[in-house]
């Protein structure tokens, strides 16, 4: 099989976690720009500490982690790879949860919103225009609550076979401010029988940590999980479940649950 | 029949409730049962002597076996895989 040498690189930055994408094949030029756009939010200089993902634009490439010519295929797996490569490289040294978080713009206080695959996540994201976008899927949290933000690309659908993926800035979404804090945590339920407005419970303690625990990543690489996880549930005063319809009756909370109101 | 907790990842109090973490499984244990569980010691105990410790912590429970509720409440946590024999 042949192997391209690679003909370009865009190095990105995402979850403290550096990483070099490779880039080879006859369109390697197209295909760098495609991501640089995409992943604008975590471009980088390159650095030495660093996973490698390679990309060709040749099929046939089989040295290649992703290979192909269709470019919305390699930018949805790309997502992909990148989120496991970086949580993979954090894993055990700071909680991650599948979540979205927003950051207010002057403080850096941050909400997170803990919530599995399919119930809203960028659609929040998307949605939440007057906060900086910290994450439509990751947020790490270390244990003096500062966040670990990981901007990549949000994934839109649109009428190909694969959701485009665009950048916060293609979006509008203004970046979030580079030092943030961890002052709010929900959980996200919707359902479509859901109530009309959005109801908030406080949870308590042990509870909060069975609703979180399934979108948590590497939780059996720490040694104390559930004591990592109630000190950050307890610090940012206790998690808040919100159920809910409709995504966008969840944007009115954002701001209260930030200034601890809700 | 003597009653053996498994080795869990690790557990975590708050108002006299347990959490366990086992499997990679978050299971948060009723007031009774968590008490059962903290009773337990790293070597087993009998499940008499269990349901005596039980008993003169909450007192017998009333129209009931306090030994066959202990046996059920054992079993429960054996189906999650919290117990052993």
């Amino acid at each position: 099989m042949p192997v391209d040498r690679p003909g370009a690189i865009v190095c990105v930055r995402s979850l403290d976690t550096a990483v070099r994408i490779e880039i080879s094949g006859p369109r390697a030029l197209e295909y760098r720009q495609q991501i640089e756009r995409a992943w604008s939010a975590c471009l980088a200089d390159p650095g030495t500490d660093v996973s490698v993902l390679r990309v060709s634009s040749n099929p046939d490439d089989s040295e290649a982690d992703i290979a192909s010519d269709d470019l919305d295929l390699v930018m949805h797996l790309l997502s992909q790879e990148v989120t496991l490569a970086v949580i993979g490289a954090q894993a055990g040294q700071f909680m991650m949860f599948h979540a979205v978080g927003l950051a207010d713009l002057e403080t850096g206080a941050t909400a997170v919103f803990v919530a599995p695959s399919g119930t809203g996540k960028t659609t929040l994201a998307r949605s939440a225009t007057a906060f900086g976008y910290v994450s439509d899927e990751t947020v790490g949290i270390r244990s003096d609550l500062s966040v670990v933000a990981h901007p990549k690309p949000l994934s839109i659908l649109h009428q190909g076979p694969y959701k485009q993926q665009l950048s916060p800035v293609q979006l509008g979404l203004a970046p979030a401010p580079s030092r943030l804090h961890a002052l709010a945590f929900a959980l996200l339920r919707r359902s479509d029988d859901g109530p009309e407005e959005p109801r908030v419970e406080l949870v308590p303690t042990l509870e909060a940590l069975a609703l979180l625990a399934p979108q948590a990543s590497y939780l059996a690489r720490f040694e104390q999980p559930l004591h990592v996880m109630a000190d950050l549930v307890e610090q940012t005063g206790g998690l808040r479940l919100i159920h809910y319809r409709s995504t966008v009756d969840v944007i009115p909370l954002v701001r209260p649950l930030l200034e601890g109101s809700l | 029949m003597r009653v053996r907790r498994v080795d869990a990842h690790d557990e975590i109090v708050r108002n006299e409730q347990v959490a366990v973490f086992v499997d990679l499984h978050v299971r948060v244990l009723s007031h009774m049962a968590s008490a059962l569980w903290s009773l337990i010691p790293p070597e087993g105990i009998e499940i008499d002597d269990l349901t005596a410790a039980l008993v003169e912590k909450f007192g017998a429970p009333p129209g009931a076996s306090a030994h066959q509720r202990v046996q059920e409440l054992v079993e429960e946590l054996r189906l999650v895989g919290l117990i052993f024999f």
